[in-house]
């Protein structure tokens, strides 16, 4: 009795999906089988009609297809607030942020504020120490050591940290 | 991936020159082989237009070295899968969108009858009208294997499937071809005095 292969082996076969020693099984009884040989060839002529038939319908691509692709892609294209928005963000952006390093250099970062509280000096201290700067020096304003009168509970206490600082010995004894 | 190109920035040069390269070089064969899936120039062109919109989004994941051409058309059968699941059940009908005549044919204008330039294009092109009585996954298994002659392995990765399906759904497409083409033959042979 003579084994045939099926349709479906001769179409891997003619594909090149079979493996080696299978391909050689089909390829020697493709020799001596014409029944099976009648199918293959049948398999055969039919994939080169179509191959044929592929070639003779082939279409020249639309030149109005690259266009349109062009034209899809830019249609990505923001909308108009969008893109005025982009335009105008960097023009705000720096005057902004000019503003923030402004008001950050003028009335001071409150992250970057000492943590211990502003020395205050009394301004009987601003007084006190003319008063004797008059006193040691023989050609000041002698009229200036009159304030030493001065009711030191009448003066205002200044907050001293915008402005030098005395050293304590001056400050507090003077 | 997504797009490279933010919106509001222009086409990158690269992207730009990717694209027009391959739009090139494989713009006639992803056009084909989307019109032997479709059977039709107005689905073929969309389809086209939008697979290589897609491969522009996605141009820096393409591996050099890889096949394109392998690339475009598994674009182009996701993308006519999900348009034919898109349709499913729904009456479709084509709407020239003009009148202007084709590129390929000079004088020929756009379908002005459907139905009309459909039988005209059929008794033309033998391979359509038979491509056209085969279901869709038959369809693309005959195109890959038959007539851009890929392996087995190669249509699997294109359909996203296994070769086991890539093997059954080609043997029977195959069979119903032969069918096919056996009876048309007969038709032609009996019109002939």
């Amino acid at each position: 009795m003579t084994i045939h292969y099926d349709a479906d082996i001769l179409g891997d076969y003619l594909h090149g999906e079979l493996g080696p020693e299978q391909d050689a099984a089909v390829h020697a009884h493709l020799e001596g089988c014409s029944t099976c040989r009648t199918v293959h060839d049948d398999a055969v002529r039919l994939r080169e009609w179509a191959r044929r038939a592929a070639r003779a319908e082939e279409r020249e691509l639309p030149a109005a297809v690259s266009a349109n692709v062009w034209a899809a892609i830019l249609a990505q294209q923001p909308s108009l607030p969008e893109r005025l928005r982009s335009y105008w963000r960097p023009l705000l952006t720096i005057p902004v942020a000019a503003g923030v390093v402004a008001a950050a250099f003028v009335f001071g970062i409150p992250v970057l504020a000492p943590s211990t509280p502003p020395v205050r000096v009394a301004a009987t201290y601003y007084f006190e120490a003319h008063a004797a700067q008059a006193l040691s020096n023989p050609l000041a304003d002698r009229s200036a050591i009159t304030t030493m009168t001065l009711d030191r509970s009448t003066l205002p206490v200044i907050d001293a940290t915008d402005v030098d600082a005395p050293d304590d010995s001056g400050a507090q004894s003077p | 991936m997504k797009a490279s190109r933010k919106p509001g920035e222009p086409p990158s040069p690269e992207a730009a020159a990717f694209l027009e390269r391959v739009m090139e070089q494989y713009g006639k064969a992803t056009y084909n082989f989307a019109y032997r899936l479709t059977g039709n120039e107005a689905d073929a062109r969309d389809l086209t237009q939008d697979a290589f919109v897609r491969v522009y989004r996605a141009w820096r994941s393409f591996q050099p070295g890889t096949s394109f051409l392998s690339w475009i058309y598994r674009i182009v059968t996701n993308l006519y899968r999900d348009e034919l699941r898109r349709r499913k059940g729904r009456y479709h009908e084509e709407i020239p969108e003009d009148n202007e005549p084709q590129a390929y044919g000079g004088t020929r204008p756009l379908a002005t009858n459907p139905i009309e330039d459909y039988v005209a294009g059929q008794l033309d092109e033998p391979l359509a009208k038979a491509l056209a009585q085969l279901s869709p996954e038959q369809r693309q298994v005959i195109v890959l294997a038959d007539i851009e002659e890929y392996s087995y392995q190669e249509i699997a990765d294109i359909m996203g499937c296994s070769i086991g399906t890539v093997r059954s759904r080609l043997h029977r497409a195959r069979g119903l071809l032969r069918r096919l083409v056996m009876r048309a033959q007969q038709q032609e042979r009996q019109r002939q005095p």
